[in-house]
């Protein structure tokens, strides 16, 4: 598969801190792809997040986008085009009087002449079906709806990339399946690759692909259905276990005979049903 | 406490073009020692009532009694520091509120306040920086110095400072990792039941509400939507669905099974080891 | 509790006089400041008073809107009136009470000046009153767009002004929970003796602080990652358009100042 971003043995340390926040991680991040990547508060996932679009630099290695290098300064401003970011709190981002200003933040600073602007902001408001809001101030907005057009505010400078920084996790249920559920169409059917640093297990579950942080090292890297299946791994990570995991565990106590643990209420139901 | 709320209605920004209502005739009874969760989706009203029961907001029609004290609408103006002395809130990101040089000195804020002598006030800050399990050396650093899961205990350390009967709290695990979430909740349920305290829970975890909660209230569009045991609240998964909530994860799970079986299962807890429980003994019943 | 402030004082209407650009209300309301010194008699006073009003009308601000605000600043304008009605001792005496002495130029004078305070007061409200602030600071940041020559920062000043624009309800909001969450910790803001009370805002003010520089790096991260280096080679969305109605408003201006220039004494 083809790579998108390569991140080469880097070590970070933040100025003044005497241990690295992140040591030796390399990882590809493939071309279409939902990568989900989860660890403990302090594992060094948001300090990843952030070397990936040039808001923070490697002490050793390197990070490309596609044929760019952080390395290179000149490289910089195409990589923030095409790496946009979702942050945690949903009113620190917002920039903009308005929804639309908001949106055309991003396109003002890359130079996009106006007429163009105007165009893309409604192309992008409506992909996130916040069109009715295009004049609304920010603090009538739920927290959903502000990451909402933080995503089109992306979508408008025609990324390749999406990072989710934690972007649902001060968010309400409803804000949380609204931002998913949008980030997900964009993924399927416009191919944007998603990288989301999350708490939420459930979403890592439906990723194509898992990485495990720990201590600022990768601890695993591979398929939910693999990286779910490795118990202790995850809680010496920190990481609470999904429900139909928890589940399958706590059935197999009391004797039920499962071949593995399922990932999905389907597959443990359909399990238990062969069982019966 | 007992805690009782009559035809509460709660009006912001009354006599404005603005005016909104955000509550509308709520009657709700909390006998003292229960551990009540409120729970509803962002904008039902929870907080505007939980903000009712020490005196920061004030009903614009209706009553709310706390043991004695009674806060009415139009009720003449009454000294509320002995009600938010019982009445402790931890609210949303309470570490936002932290501000002086050392944690302990913050935690001595509430105590202070209400009249308790600083010799005492400092002894009772040892005794909660453990209580919500961090090191007495914390007490002399500053809380800015502190990680983010640190600060809210610390916050946290300051409300229970003050001793209160009622303990009110507005989800108090937002933003933390699964692990700091559980710790905290384990924290307030062991207080709820050393202490008898009256508990109210915020929350938008359905897992919380049915693993702590002696009853369970649903806010609605400002109204009270339902009220009863976590049992006979589960049991209604439309009328949940319809105010944008849904039942915890093992009522789905075991709603799943009951249709591909055919079966007619019910929990009477709500734990995963529960729901393991009724289904192997279901399966083993079947296996014979 | 602070819901009830309302910033900025805009008042939302469809008037030709909201529709007009910013600049040249801008322009228009600068220049007014300085012709009401012209007018110095009844006759002058009474073409800024038609135009006033005119101006007013064309507003769609409701009078009593107009009145509320002008409220707090009405004791100022009666009191200097009376300063002047009774300390200029010109013309003709009108009224003796023991010390007390009125002449007719106090009188007269003491009118004049009322009204020039009133009309100053009443023109810069109908701007804020019918412009955002939004639309004011873009107005000032072309208006004053050449002094970039000089490496004056007008690019960064009207960010920051729309900036903190944009973060002044949040503030308010986050004001609000904190005030409320040191209440529910016995704080009292709001009875005591000043000294007390002034250190009584001491835990509000410390966590807004906090909080507001959190927020201000926050946001600069945020506003890098979208591709913010400053005001070079940056577009606008926000457009500012001139009409004709704002060429005829300020042709209307003009004429105003000959007419003053032609019968002012």
């Amino acid at each position: 598969m083809e790579n998108i971003i390569s991140v080469k043995d880097v070590t970070f340390y933040y100025p003044g801190e005497e241990s690295a926040t992140l040591k030796n991680v390399s990882l590809d991040v493939y071309k279409g792809e939902w990568l989900s990547i989860v660890g403990h508060n302090g594992s060094g996932k948001s300090t990843l997040a952030k070397l990936l679009n040039g808001l923070l630099f490697p002490n050793e290695g390197t990070v490309n986008v596609a044929d760019f290098t952080t390395a290179n300064q000149e490289d910089i401003w195409e990589i923030r085009r095409q790496v946009g970011m979702v942050f945690q709190n949903p009113d620190n981002q917002f920039v903009g009087t308005s929804v639309q200003d908001d949106i055309a933040f991003g396109l003002e600073n890359f130079g996009v002449p106006r007429t163009e602007m105007v165009k893309r902001i409604h192309e992008s408001i409506e992909r996130v079906g916040m069109q009715a809001y295009l004049n609304q101030e920010p603090h009538h907005l739920s927290g959903g709806q502000k990451q909402r057009v933080a995503i089109a505010g992306i979508l408008a400078q025609k990324p390749s990339v999406i990072v989710l920084d934690e972007a649902t996790s001060m968010l309400d249920p409803i804000g949380r399946v609204e931002v998913i559920e949008t980030v997900r169409e964009l993924n399927e059917k416009e191919g944007i690759t998603v990288i989301s640093i999350t708490h939420d297990l459930e979403e890592a579950l439906s990723a194509d692909r898992v990485v495990v942080m720990k201590m600022g090292e990768k601890a695993a890297e591979g398929k939910p259905d693999d990286i779910f299946q490795q118990r202790e791994l995850l809680k010496s990570a920190g990481l609470d276990l999904p429900f139909s995991l928890k589940l399958s565990e706590a059935l197999r106590q009391e004797g039920i005979e499962l071949k593995k643990g399922y990932l999905t209420q389907e597959e443990l139901v359909n399990a238990l049903w062969t069982l019966a | 406490m007992d805690i009782s709320v009559k035809r509460l209605e709660h009006r912001y920004m009354q006599g404005t073009p603005f005016e909104r209502r955000a509550l509308h005739d709520v009657n709700l009874h909390v006998a003292d020692g229960t551990f009540l969760a409120l729970i509803g989706h962002t904008g039902s009203g929870k907080s505007t009532l939980i903000q009712h029961l020490n005196g920061l907001l004030k009903p614009s029609a209706g009553s709310i009694q706390m043991g004695e004290m009674v806060l009415e609408a139009g009720g003449k103006k009454q000294d509320l520091k002995p009600l938010r002395k019982k009445a402790g809130i931890v609210f949303q990101y309470p570490e936002h509120q932290l501000f002086e040089e050392t944690v302990e000195k913050d935690i001595m804020f509430g105590p202070l306040n209400f009249g308790v002598s600083a010799d005492e006030a400092k002894e009772t800050a040892k005794k909660v920086i453990e209580l919500v399990g961090l090191p007495e050396s914390v007490l002399s650093k500053s809380p800015f110095d502190l990680s983010g899961g640190q600060m809210r205990r610390v916050a946290i350390a300051g409300v229970l400072a003050m001793n209160p009967e009622v303990l009110i709290l507005d989800e108090p695990t937002a933003g933390l990792d699964p692990a700091g979430r559980v710790e905290i909740m384990e924290l307030f349920y062991d207080l709820h039941k050393k202490n008898n305290l009256t508990t109210l829970l915020v929350t938008h975890s359905m897992e919380d509400a049915s693993k702590y909660a002696d009853d369970i209230a649903v806010m609605h569009k400002g109204e009270l939507y339902l009220h009863g045991k976590p049992s006979e609240i589960f049991n209604q998964r439309e009328a949940l669905q319809q105010a944008g909530l849904d039942v915890p994860e093992t009522v789905q799970f075991l709603l799943k099974w009951n249709e591909k079986s055919g079966q007619n299962l019910t929990l009477s807890a709500f734990t995963i080891d529960e729901l393991a429980r009724r289904l192997s003994e279901s399966l083993k019943k079947r296996g014979k | 509790m602070l819901q009830n402030v309302i910033i900025g004082q805009y008042y939302p209407a469809s008037s030709p006089l909201h529709r007009m650009d910013s600049r040249s209300k801008l322009i228009a309301a600068f220049f007014y400041l300085f012709i009401v010194f012209l007018a110095n008699s009844w006759v002058t006073y009474g073409l800024l008073i038609v135009f006033t009003a005119f101006t007013i009308a064309s507003s769609k601000v409701p009078l009593r809107f107009l009145y509320k605000g002008l409220k707090p600043i009405l004791i100022l304008v009666v009191f200097t009136m009376l300063l002047h009605v009774f300390l200029t001792k010109e013309g003709d005496m009108l009224y003796k009470a023991g010390w007390l002495e009125i002449y007719e130029g106090g009188l007269i004078q003491g009118i004049f000046i009322a009204m020039r305070l009133l009309l100053l007061v009443l023109m810069t409200s109908l701007l804020t009153l019918t412009t955002t602030p939004i639309d004011i600071t873009d107005g000032l940041e072309h208006l004053l767009g050449p002094l970039k020559k000089w490496r004056l920062p007008v690019h960064e000043f009207a960010l920051m002004m729309s900036i903190s624009l944009r973060f002044i309800p949040t503030l308010l909001q986050e004001t609000e929970k904190i005030m409320k969450a040191q209440m529910a910790r016995g704080a009292d803001f709001t009875s005591g003796p000043i000294k007390e009370r002034a250190k009584a805002f001491v835990p509000l003010l410390v966590p807004l602080f906090v909080s507001s520089f959190k927020r201000a790096e926050e946001l600069a991260l945020a506003m890098e990652a979208r591709g913010y280096r400053g005001g070079e080679g940056r577009t606008r969305l926000r457009a500012l358009e001139w009409h004709t109605r704002d060429t005829i408003a300020l042709l209307l201006l003009f004429v105003l100042t000959v007419l003053l220039f032609l019968l002012r004494s």
